[in-house]
């Protein structure tokens, strides 16, 4: 997948599984036992990533989206698998050098009004940062940068916005400062789990172009978490379907939006309204049914119990992957031409 | 900053005020007759009542004696206990010593060892250490302090005949120095450890269930992402963002602090407030209950605006939403 085999691979996933035990009462006659299950959030995911490159992860809440961002940059530990960064084991280099490796690997959360202490003021939260990763050599040189970076990002005035505090500020101005929070420390791989989805639709775009700037300049290779498949294709150059913890299609973004293979990728495109109008001149897949439990989502397809294309042999094994071009992979051994008519 | 603080001082003024009228308004409203008390007679002679209503001011319009009553509290005079004919001020002040001592010694030692109990358990939750210390502080909590105060004595005065069963120090004996103050420690140590063991729970249950909810942040996410140590992120973070509500039960507490220990005292027969404010109501000694009163509002409102200051300290939003 990807380009891998080259030189500027910047991040390697293997088959990385993120399984979280819950505790269920169970309740019989006399007795209630405690159950222990296992909850496989992400359940096998596999990619590679260039330099400057921009994966979108799209998928419905609950898939493991979010929870493989946080795997990703190891903010959570994964149960199996494993990622290497620019050939390292994340896991080693975690245990080498903590502040090394959290150079290298950034995370840009949702919810931008908790991103930030709300007792310290900007500067304090960027001096801090700055500090604890020795750029710049002393007080003023660190907030003459922040001034500077600031007004890079829009923010002016900069001076201004570095005494407000973080309640003092729009989602917008927030997020655009966890951008830069995150990017001054040049980060090689950067997760943004769903940057836009808290804000006003005026200031997404203004974000999203920012993301895509600061990464490209930087070569910083980003995944692009988001259940908006319209500004997943704006921003990505290649796009990752999730469901129920696995990825079941991926590929570069226009081969995804005009020629997807699986069927609840085509369902997908077909409820989102701010695509193409020759995309949407389709008619509306309707899904029936909830996803089953990542508990025990059964030995076949994940999607079988809702698939409009289902067969019999869908339900007795996970179908292999299928190479449908170069760089578009999906997990579906049937094309969904005959969901057209 | 200090726009904020000149609010709050009249606030409290005016808490006080209010409280003056209120507590003025209320003692007159409240059935019995003190002329009754301070006769001493169920049915006492004409010219008897018209004597002590004179001496006491009953005699004018209830408008009249506030205004009085209002200008003698400027002039720092309390007035005069019906019963002991002394001073009010004078009495409280020679009560509230000992009430002090006990109330804000344990106070302070139930605030350690609660906040310090919670942010261990907290760091290690669902540790057996975490179980036993939760569960336990619920019994604790439910435990009413008179009955655990009583078992107490039962216990360690009664049975064991460690400590002694009840006052401040020992009347038999003439102690000085060190064993004086070893002797008042003795008689402290069994009321302490009630008021202790049942306010522990409070400060434990806040701490812990605040540093669990702080750690939960979004925004010590972010912070370990940027690769700070566990250790920095708690002590820099998390410990100032979870110690606000503990601050402001520790102040809510402080602000009774003269009454609050009251049913303890009067179980231990420790020589405070709360048997002699128990007294007071019991015979209607309405300048000594006003008194009382009066000190009790003017603590509770220095207590809200230092605490109200502190707040506004560790949290600027505060200050941010007054503007």
């Amino acid at each position: 997948m990807g380009g891998g085999e080259t030189d500027n691979c910047v991040i390697e996933v293997n088959n990385v599984k993120k399984y979280y035990i819950r505790k269920t009462r169970k309740t019989t006659k006399r007795w209630s036992l405690i159950n222990k299950e296992k909850v496989k959030s992400v359940d096998g995911v596999s990619f590679t990533m260039n330099e400057g490159e921009i994966l979108g992860v799209v998928g419905e809440s609950g898939c493991g989206k979010s929870t493989l961002g946080k795997v990703l940059v190891n903010l959570e530990s994964l149960s199996e698998g494993s990622v290497n960064i620019r050939g390292l084991n994340s896991n080693l280099s975690l245990k080498n050098n903590q502040l090394a490796f959290r150079k290298k690997v950034q995370i840009i959360f949702q919810n931008p009004f908790d991103t930030f202490d709300p007792r310290y003021t900007i500067e304090k939260i960027l001096l801090n940062v700055m500090k604890l990763h020795d750029v710049g050599s002393n007080t003023d040189e660190r907030r003459m940068k922040c001034i500077e970076i600031l007004e890079n990002a829009g923010l002016t005035p900069a001076k201004d916005i570095l005494k407000r505090y973080p309640y003092e500020l729009s989602g917008g101005q927030l997020q655009r400062i966890s951008i830069v929070r995150s990017m001054l420390l040049k980060p090689d791989f950067l997760v943004a789990d769903e940057p836009v989805s808290m804000l006003d639709v005026s200031v997404r775009a203004d974000i999203m172009n920012m993301l895509k700037q600061v990464c490209k300049i930087q070569k910083t290779a980003m995944v692009f978490i988001s259940h908006d498949l319209a500004a997943t294709r704006y921003i990505a150059d290649r796009i990752a379907v999730m469901y129920l913890g696995r990825i079941i299609e991926i590929g570069s973004t226009e081969e995804i939006i005009q020629n997807p293979q699986h069927p609840y990728t085509k369902a997908l495109i077909s409820n989102s309204m701010d695509l193409d109008e020759d995309i949407q001149n389709k008619s509306i897949i309707y899904l029936k049914g909830e996803p089953p439990t990542p508990v025990n989502a059964g030995p076949g397809c994940f999607f079988e119990p809702r698939c409009p294309i289902s067969r019999a042999s869908c339900s007795m094994q996970y179908p292999d992957v299928r190479a449908v071009s170069n760089h578009h992979e999906v997990y579906c051994p049937y094309g969904t031409d005959e969901l057209d008519n | 900053m200090a726009n904020y603080i000149q609010k709050r001082i009249i606030t409290g003024i005016l808490i006080i005020v209010v409280s003056i009228v209120l507590n003025f308004t209320l003692i007159k409203l409240s059935p019995g007759d003190p002329i009754r008390v301070l006769s001493g007679q169920d049915s006492p002679s004409p010219q008897m009542q018209a004597e002590l209503t004179a001496k006491y001011g009953l005699d004018q319009s209830v408008f009249m004696q506030f205004i009085n009553y209002v200008g003698n509290l400027a002039k720092g005079d309390l007035g005069v206990s019906i019963l002991s004919n002394q001073p009010v001020l004078k009495m409280i002040m020679e009560r509230i010593g000992p009430t002090l001592l006990l109330a804000l010694t344990t106070a302070i030692i139930a605030l350690i060892i609660g906040t310090a109990l919670g942010i261990y358990c907290a760091r290690y939750r669902g540790s057996r250490f975490d179980n036993i210390v939760s569960g336990s502080s619920y019994i604790f909590d439910s435990m009413p302090n008179f009955w655990l105060g009583m078992m107490l004595i039962m216990i360690f005065s009664s049975s064991l005949g460690w400590l002694p069963t009840s006052g401040m120090v020992d009347l038999r004996t003439n102690y000085t120095g060190f064993n004086y103050y070893l002797d008042v420690f003795k008689h402290w140590l069994l009321p302490a450890t009630t008021i202790v063991l049942v306010t522990v729970p409070y400060y434990f249950r806040i701490a812990r269930s605040s540093i669990i909810q702080v750690m939960s942040e979004d925004f010590i996410t972010t912070l370990r992402a940027t690769g700070m140590s566990e250790s920095r992120i708690f002590n820099k973070y998390v410990f100032k963002n979870a110690i606000l509500p503990t601050i402001t039960v520790f102040g809510i507490n402080l602000a009774y602090i003269v009454t609050g220990v009251a049913i303890v005292e009067i179980v231990f027969s420790w020589p405070g407030m709360g048997s002699f404010m128990l007294d007071a109501i019991h015979r209607r000694d309405y300048p000594l209950l006003m008194g009382i009163y009066l000190l009790l509002s003017i603590s509770v409102a220095i207590m809200m605006i230092i605490v109200d200051v502190i707040y506004a300290y560790l949290d600027p939003r505060i200050l941010y939403k007054e503007r």
